[in-house]
């Protein structure tokens, strides 16, 4: 029995390794990629995106920070998701809050991120730039990392937690160097 | 109910709108509807040949602000038309940065600072 376990266990966690690998692999890409494209690309020198707010950079403090409190609220249901919250057991609908709330980060994150990448670009001209511009690249990796994780089977019971507690520390991150600065030297812009 | 909906709908979306930003990356920006001026497209366009235009354009100044000699429209920073800067106080700016606005001594050499501010102080608000 012992020797039949150790035996079917073998292939099962050799494929959990490979998706692990295979998570690790993409993020990897994903943020080298951005990373490589930030430097690669020639800047834009007048990029105006809105969506509605007063000018550019409003807009992007506002998305930023819409999109760290949908992370909150990521952290906070899957805290009570994992049973690490007195609140009780968790109710039914959290799974899909929880996804929901996800992908609105995501999105409202894209035109931030776009504008940095064409605008900007991958800059160094101070630790803050170079951290935010390691960090940014650094999210959307973690972040396609933790899609294929989510999506995978047999993964250890540590790899989701770990892949969505580092990619909410990134955008934290992100979002500290960048709008938390911004904040910080000419106050929160009305929309 | 309602969540689910919500969660397939915004799947879509998701990807979709991952699709689009990652082709806006290399298509440009008038895929999505907002603009750019980079100093290929001034020489195109037939604006004269500025080293300080074209410096002003290749280091982003025009995203923070308004010139409207170069085509700038940005509402970060103050607008230079208004404030019509000398020569030197845009050099001391742009060299040490101000307020919000970074340091390009590492980034822009010497020439290239002393062109952009003669370039900024000669047709800032004309």
């Amino acid at each position: 029995m012992g020797a039949s376990e150790s035996t079917e266990s073998l292939p099962q966690r050799d494929s959990a390794a490979s998706r692990l690998l295979l998570a690790g692999v993409l993020g990897a890409v994903v943020a080298l990629t951005l990373g490589i494209y930030g430097r690669a690309h020639d800047p834009a020198s007048d990029l105006t995106i809105t969506l509605g707010f007063t000018n550019t950079i409003t807009m992007k403090v506002w998305l930023a920070t819409i999109a760290l409190l949908f992370a909150v609220v990521q952290l906070m249901s899957a805290l009570w998701l994992y049973g690490r919250l007195p609140l009780g057991a968790a109710p039914s609908w959290l799974g899909t809050f929880h996804r929901v709330s996800g992908r609105l980060a995501f999105l409202v994150s894209l035109p931030v991120a776009y504008h940095c990448l064409y605008q900007l670009g991958f800059q160094h001209s101070s630790t803050r730039v170079l951290v935010h511009s390691i960090l940014g690249c650094a999210f959307y990796g973690a972040f396609a990392a933790k899609i294929v994780i989510v999506r995978s089977r047999g993964l250890p019971s540590f790899a989701l937690p770990i892949a969505g507690g580092l990619t909410f520390a990134l955008l934290v991150g992100v979002w500290l160097v960048s709008g938390l600065w911004f904040i910080n030297n000419s106050g929160f812009p009305s929309p | 109910m309602i969540f689910r909906l919500l969660d397939r709908g915004l799947t879509l979306v998701c990807i979709a709108a991952a699709v689009v930003a990652v082709v806006a990356l290399f298509a440009g920006p008038s895929l999505i509807g907002a603009k750019k001026s980079t100093p290929a497209a001034a020489a195109k366009s037939g604006t004269p040949a500025d080293p300080g235009a074209a410096v002003f354009a290749s280091a982003g100044c025009g995203g923070c602000h308004t010139l409207k000699a170069a085509g700038a429209s940005g509402a970060i920073g103050p607008n230079l038309d208004q404030l019509r800067p000398d020569a030197a106080t845009v050099s001391a700016i742009v060299r040490s940065g101000g307020g919000p606005m970074p340091a390009f001594a590492g980034r822009l050499s010497d020439a290239q600072i002393t062109a952009v501010s003669a370039y900024v102080a000669s047709v800032a608000g004309r």
